[in-house]
């Protein structure tokens, strides 16, 4: 016989509040690869001007 | 000249670049809730803006909050020097504050953080030395500076946010309006883009305050429409000198290059 377990409120908002944040650092550390993110682009069909726009704004900036 | 592909196997930001963003965002973090409480510890950030710089609400707190958020958005961006950098940032912040602040205060105030480190974003990479972009922020300055002087002088003067009439000469709308029209000045002769991307993301700051942070849907717009115009420019000022002093530490610490020189209008 299993007893409910029941997580007062407060706890559950701590609890989501620090999924939520662990999975927005993870999210920075995943889409920081490459990789993944022309994966993604060529996933949604924006691969290509995107990509140029993004390229050629980082290389003014990093002048 | 066509970019380089970027490899698809490497990371977009390198370890160090990753461990400055976290760092900075820390800070901002820190800063954001330590260093109010520092400055005035016997009273509270309203109780500073309205009763000792004498400012009209609501929304005048921003001064201090949006400065500090735009100043360490922007020491990032100028650091790292690779756009989503102040985007980045903010994901951080967001997930710092959510672990470490108090919850419910964060969810509702996230969204503004991810908002101002767009425009900072987007408006770092536009071309101040050309076009209307030359003229937008000393424009703005000089308007709302001429504004907030002329409101003074009329006698419209408040203070707080249920719009208390000013007794006596109020001096903080002559030194917001008097350092507008100096700020004008000189963002007229020394064109830096990240000025006018802290002072727009300082603006929008305010108005998103106004809009969604109130009971209801623009609750906390200012009752008195003589009122926007003196809080814009504080807005736009605070975001003008946090950026000045992001600036100066970066060209400071040698991370930036020659591509904001100051130019002349009349080149």
């Amino acid at each position: 016989m299993c007893a409910p377990i029941v997580l007062p409120e407060a706890a559950i908002g701590l609890a989501a509040a620090h999924i939520l944040g662990v999975g927005l650092i993870a999210g920075i550390v995943i889409f920081n690869s490459n990789g993944v993110r022309k994966g993604m682009s060529s996933l949604l069909g924006i691969s290509d001007g995107i990509g140029l726009a993004f390229d050629h704004v980082m290389s003014v900036m990093s002048r | 000249m066509k970019p380089a592909a970027v490899p698809a196997d490497t990371l977009y930001f390198t370890l160090q670049e990753l461990g400055v963003i976290i760092v900075l965002s820390a800070l901002a973090a820190l800063s954001g809730a330590l260093v109010p409480s520092w400055l005035f510890p016997d009273t509270t950030i309203s109780d500073f803006v309205y009763s000792t710089l004498g400012l009209p609400g609501p929304g005048a707190g921003e001064l201090v909050f949006g400065s500090i958020l735009c100043f360490w958005l922007l020491l990032g961006l100028l650091l790292v020097k690779k756009p989503g950098t102040a985007f980045a940032m903010a994901i951080v912040l967001i997930a710092i504050d959510l672990m470490a602040g108090s919850q419910a205060l964060v969810i509702q105030t996230l969204d503004v953080l991810l908002f101002v480190a767009l425009i900072i974003e987007a408006i770092s990479m536009v071309p101040v030395e050309r076009g209307p972009w030359s003229y937008l922020l000393p424009a703005c300055l000089l308007v709302f500076g001429i504004t907030t002087i002329a409101v003074a002088i009329l006698g419209f003067a408040t203070t707080g946010e249920m719009d208390t009439a000013v007794t006596g000469t109020s001096w903080s709308y002559y030194f917001s309006g008097i350092l507008g029209l100096v700020c004008a000045f000189i963002c007229c002769r020394y064109q830096v883009r990240y000025l006018l991307a802290a002072g727009l993301a300082g603006m929008y700051y305010m108005l998103h305050f106004w809009l969604y942070w109130g009971s209801g849907f623009a609750a906390r717009f200012p009752p008195d429409p003589e009122m926007i115009p003196v809080l814009f420019l504080v807005a736009l000022l605070g975001g003008v000198i946090s950026a000045a002093a992001a600036y100066g530490i970066s060209r400071l610490l040698g991370s930036h290059g020659n591509t904001d020189r100051p130019n002349s209008v009349d080149q």
